[in-house]
């Protein structure tokens, strides 16, 4: 674990009881921006986060601190590290890790309104998702456009969207690597420029 | 800088003033749809009822911290189970849901009354698993502006008038009606109309 990551040391619960999870975005020089500040009581917009200075964002809430380091789009849960590769039988392509810059961000939460019987009208949140889409080049020509997603859904098992497309046809899996350990292979064949998307239950 | 944190969402519906015998518009009642006695094997034309669903309808009178809120984005509208005999509020197995006798036409600015299409809403069995069937639906829109994408209902300020253009893209417009099967029993439903949104 890096010394210098603040996020980890981030208060694991929203700041706002309007919410469960709130977004949190931290800087290169060791500021934060926080959705919801409770000093000044107002909330932050995703697109006042400054993506050019941020170097790791995410969520707090209900004791959960989970985010992506902007300078490799590796994803951090619960402490634990995950990590995305596209491998065929040829050659191992690092969708997170590589030599690109993850800082084009995806924040949103899912919500609801309803008409009752019984007369309770109620607005809630019920998910909240954060993630960031990239362009991932390769030498061999290949390239990815890859948007992973970190989907928290209020009482259902948090899980990992991938959203995939390449420039080639290729027969391969999408591996998703947990704590430099263990792995899990999807088969994901992929045609070219046809976006594909699955969902993996995020577990150790 | 400060940004309000959700939208703000009021449920309208149209109804006839037996003063004047006109069609106006007003907040739904106890947010309630209520259908009253539906027949099996019904005329579903005769259970419909239209709805307006608005993000942030400018208060009446004057409300100085009336601001924009978010837009509503990937709007979906669906029902769930109500609160009664054995069925717990927001799943989806009741007959009502699970057999999907609610079905929604979402009218925009441009749609003829013609070519307004009913479509089903409750759940599926998808591949085994019983799973939400939705539709989406978007603001009416502006026809003399840049209108709304598809799916979202604006939170911008409006002066929260119905024939306002500009206000169009601050409320959807849907119209719902109740198609009850033949083989129904004769029982009580509850159901939530719900509609999904991202922020």
């Amino acid at each position: 674990m890096d010394i210098l990551n603040k996020f980890e040391k981030v208060h694991p619960y929203s700041f706002s009881r309007e919410m469960d999870h709130m977004f949190v975005g931290e800087y290169l020089d060791g500021t934060f921006l926080f959705e919801y500040n409770p000093e000044k009581n107002f909330y932050s917009s995703v697109k006042e986060v400054n993506n050019n200075k941020l170097i790791r964002f995410g969520l707090v809430g209900n004791g959960l601190r989970t985010y992506f380091n902007a300078l490799n789009g590796i994803f951090t849960f619960d402490k634990n590290k995950i990590e995305i590769l596209y491998k065929t039988k040829e050659k191992e392509y690092k969708l997170t890790n590589n030599n690109v810059i993850y800082n084009d961000i995806i924040y949103f939460k899912n919500a609801y309104s309803e008409m009752r019987f019984g007369g309770v009208s109620n607005t809630g949140f019920c998910g909240y998702n954060y993630g960031y889409k990239a362009k991932v080049s390769f030498d061999d020509g290949t390239f990815f456009y890859f948007k992973p997603i970190v989907n928290i859904p209020m009482g259902q098992p948090a899980n990992l969207k991938i959203w995939l497309v390449s420039n080639k046809d290729l027969d391969g899996e999408i591996i998703v690597r947990v704590n430099d350990l263990k792995t899990y292979n999807i088969h994901a064949p992929l045609n070219k420029n046809i976006g594909g998307e699955l969902t993996w239950f995020i577990r150790m | 800088m400060a940004t309000a944190l959700k939208p703000i969402v009021t449920w309208w519906e149209d109804y006839i003033d037996v003063s004047d015998g006109q069609l106006k518009q007003r907040p739904v009642p106890n947010n309630l749809w209520d259908l009253g006695v539906v027949d099996a094997d019904n005329n579903p034309d005769l259970t419909t009822h239209t709805f307006y669903i608005w993000n942030n309808k400018k208060p009446l009178g004057t409300s100085e911290d009336y601001t924009s809120v978010p837009d509503m984005v990937n709007c979906r509208i669906t029902t769930k189970d109500g609160t009664f005999g054995t069925y717990v509020a927001g799943e989806m197995k009741s007959p009502l849901v699970k057999e999907q006798w609610v079905r929604v036409a979402n009218v925009l600015s441009t749609t003829l009354p013609e070519s307004e299409v009913y479509t089903p809403i409750g759940s599926e069995l998808k591949q085994g698993v019983l799973t939400q069937k939705d539709i989406q639906i978007t603001a009416m829109g502006s026809t003399d502006g840049s209108g709304v994408s598809t799916g979202v209902i604006s939170g911008s300020m409006n002066d929260g008038k119905f024939e306002t253009e500009s206000s169009k893209n601050s409320y959807a417009k849907a119209k719902a009606q109740v198609k009850v099967p033949a083989s129904a029993n004769a029982e009580e439903n509850k159901f939530i109309v719900r509609v999904y949104y991202n922020v």
